[in-house]
């Protein structure tokens, strides 16, 4: 078993001990699930590059530790806890301990920054509340700001997962970093939800032949009518290409090689594939599916919700096309043969 | 349920002399200034000359029998560069990828040397003998029958849909060996057989996109040697199975239309339009994961492993993406994809389209895959 098993195994672990019903039951309410982030801060899976050796394996276990954060539908900011500790690195500027978030990167989303000072708001920032700390752009520049500082209105997506308002009036940052666009953390943040949408497609898809091998119709498992079968293995198949494409994206991470082209592919895929699992995975389990009691709709509203963050589709899919019609290899074949 | 991996990797910089090998040789064929959608279906026996002489068939074969001895991932780059590229590499295709490799597991020393060479020179073409009027989806129903008689087998029955049987020179056929109706599968055995034997009358079929490509095949008292054998009697099921893996998983199972992908995107780069790109950005969005996994395949199959899973999973969701191309990229347009124009997307649009059909029945319909699929989610 390699390391990266490991930690992803040991993360899974760790949540589903620590996940049980009541917690869930509470956090459907938005209810902070702090016994579950303590059990995972306590072993330093909240801030996956700080275990890490190098940079190149910080990138497997961020993936390995926010796999195992959407096949459990754990309702915590895991991967935005990730997402946010790699940013800072990359600023230098040192993680806060416990949640953080990242906001300001939807189009209504404006923060000034002028005489060290922040102000304006930010909507939908995942577990505005809940959250230490919010990285941020304000103007061009990046900056840390303390949640203490933010004044929040409350909001929250289909799973019921914090989205908030978050609004600053004269905020001193906590830190401050570079220059960044926004786009390169559109695109960093596509990457992660494409890893969060693959992982939670295959959970949907293993729950769905489990439950067509053991619902009987008609005498037999509906799982052995070939109307059923067929929706599986399509299913089954765009799962495939929604994890390969998240792996690229992360491959294209490492290496620094077509991390934009890479990361707006994974999102596109991952976007439509998880739709499309979904869809298939309420269709065969019929009316269990859509109820409160049974597991299957923790994972499809985050689906659902996870498809229009860090960018929807239709977005994606204009700005794919426009960097191959615009790549100066010349060619489209060109582009393509040159992602790992 | 069984996961598919998809997990292997591969290093783009150990490929990067053999890409710049195969494109130079491209850029100066005079093939390619003519791009075919569907190239692997489009017969060129001079092209197939040129690229063997190149050293680009039989690849990974031992250089006593004329190959190469580069890696799969080495071939995987030139056939991949070769459908990108619209080459017609039909003469060539299913001998270099399906039969030399059958030959080089099961031939005698003869054959090896006799085909081998031949093959990688480009002058020795193959088909394959697998339906029959009768038996499509549902092979191991075949009739067609060889009987052992003293050193000569004697072939009776008929083969269909088999593509270039005009103009191969030999056919890789599976046949009933045995009568014991209780093991359908256990009673089927490959032969090789030459198709200027005599007995055998060769029937053209001429498909929706007006091109002679299938035949049909008659096979009446036709005598070949009893070392036609290829591997062992009643063994022909599995030896066709482990077949399939690197004929399911290839780039021919989402590169067919590329060209006209790309021919689409000069003309947007002419004249900009907002829905074309994004419709480009959709579809390169799930060529590229398509790829990768096909890739990662390649690499298990170098390894010597079986992935027949993974290949069902990629020949599923290429062939669903080879047909949208076509279907999406006409949804695009005004009416104007003309099989005879001079311009070179309206051609190419009418070709992929003419060809779609056929991209989700050969190599094993979507149902029979959708099939396969199931039975490794543990649900057969």
């Amino acid at each position: 078993m390699s390391d990266i098993t490991l930690i992803e195994d040991t993360t899974h672990g760790t949540i589903t001990d620590a996940l049980t019903n009541s917690v869930i039951e509470a956090s459907e309410k938005c209810t902070w699930a702090g016994s579950v982030w303590e059990k995972l801060e306590a072993q330093g899976l909240t801030q996956p590059s700080a275990i890490a050796e190098d940079p190149a394996e910080a990138f497997e276990i961020e993936a390995a530790i926010i796999r195992a954060s959407a096949a459990t539908a754990v309702p915590l900011p895991v991967a935005e806890t990730a997402l946010a500790g790699w940013i800072l690195a990359q600023h230098k500027i040192e993680a806060p301990a416990g949640p953080l978030t990242i906001a300001g990167l939807n189009d209504a989303d404006k923060l000034s920054y002028s005489g060290g000072q922040v102000s304006g708001s930010v909507e939908r920032v995942p577990w505005g509340r809940d959250t230490k700390a919010i990285v941020t752009i304000a103007g061009n520049t990046l900056v840390l700001l303390d949640a203490k500082a933010a004044q929040i209105t409350h909001g929250m997506n289909m799973a019921n997962e914090p989205r908030d308002t978050l609004s600053f009036a004269a905020a001193k940052p906590l830190a401050v970093g570079g220059t960044v666009e926004r786009e390169a953390l559109l695109a960093r943040g596509a990457a992660v939800r494409a890893v969060q949408l693959a992982a939670a497609a295959a959970r949907v898809l293993e729950l769905t032949v489990e439950y067509a091998g053991q619902r009987k119709q008609f005498g037999k498992p509906i799982g052995g009518f070939q109307a059923i079968q067929h929706q599986l293995a399509a299913a089954a198949s765009e799962v495939a290409a929604a994890r390969v494409a998240a792996q690229q994206a992360y491959r294209a991470l490492a290496s620094d090689k077509n991390v934009l082209l890479a990361s707006a592919i994974a999102k596109s895929r991952a976007n439509d594939a998880a739709g499309a699992v979904a869809r298939m995975a309420h269709q065969v389990h019929g009316a269990i599916g859509y109820t409160q009691e049974y597991q299957l709709h923790r994972f499809t509203r985050r689906i659902q919700s996870w498809r229009g963050e860090f960018g929807a589709s239709a977005y994606w899919n204009r700005r794919i096309g426009e960097l191959v019609l615009a790549d100066s290899r010349g060619t489209l074949w060109e582009v393509v043969s040159g992602v790992a | 349920m069984k996961t598919p991996n998809f997990d292997s990797t591969v290093d783009p910089a150990q490929l990067a002399d053999v890409r710049a090998e195969i494109r130079q040789f491209l850029r100066n064929d005079p093939a390619t200034a003519t791009p075919h959608a569907d190239s692997w279906s489009a017969f060129d026996t001079a092209f197939s000359k040129r690229l063997g002489a190149a050293g680009f068939i039989g690849m990974t074969w031992p250089k006593q029998y004329g190959g190469h001895e580069r890696s799969s991932l080495e071939r995987y780059v030139v056939v991949e560069e070769l459908l990108a590229a619209g080459a017609p590499a039909a003469a060539h295709w299913i001998a270099d990828r399906q039969t030399g490799p059958q030959l080089l597991k099961f031939g005698t020393e003869e054959q090896k040397k006799e085909l081998l060479p031949a093959i990688a020179r480009g002058e020795c073409y193959c088909s394959i003998g697998m339906s029959e009027p009768d038996s499509g989806s549902d092979l191991a129903s075949v009739r067609t029958r060889a009987v052992r008689k003293g050193d000569k087998w004697v072939i009776n029955g008929r083969k269909i849909w088999t593509s270039y049987a005009h103009r191969s020179h030999y056919l890789l056929m599976i046949c009933r060996t045995s009568d014991d109706p209780s093991a359908r599968q256990q009673g089927l055995s490959q032969l090789l057989v030459p198709l200027k034997t005599p007995g055998l009358t060769i029937r053209p079929i001429i498909n929706m996109a007006g091109l002679h490509d299938f035949n049909e095949l008659l096979f009446e008292d036709v005598e070949v040697p009893a070392d036609s054998l290829m591997g062992t009697e009643g063994q022909g099921w599995n030896q066709v199975i482990s077949e399939l893996a690197f004929e399911r998983s290839g780039p021919e199972r989402f590169l067919s239309s590329f060209v006209l992908l790309e021919a689409f995107a000069e003309r947007v780069r002419r004249e900009p339009s907002a829905e074309a790109a994004a419709l480009i950005g959709s579809l390169i969005a799930r060529l590229v994961p398509l790829r990768g996994m096909s890739m990662a395949i390649a690499a298990q199959l170098g390894r010597g492993e079986s992935p027949n899973f993974e290949a069902a999973l990629v020949k599923e969701n290429g062939s669903l993406f080879e047909q949208d191309l076509s279907e999406k990229v006409l949804g695009e347009m005004v009416p104007e994809a003309d099989p005879t124009s001079n311009d070179k997307f309206k051609r190419l649009l009418a070709e992929a389209v003419l060809h779609g059909p056929s991209f989700s029945i050969r190599g094993g319909t979507r149902e029979i895959l959708r099939g396969i699929i199931a039975r490794d989610l543990g649900l057969r």
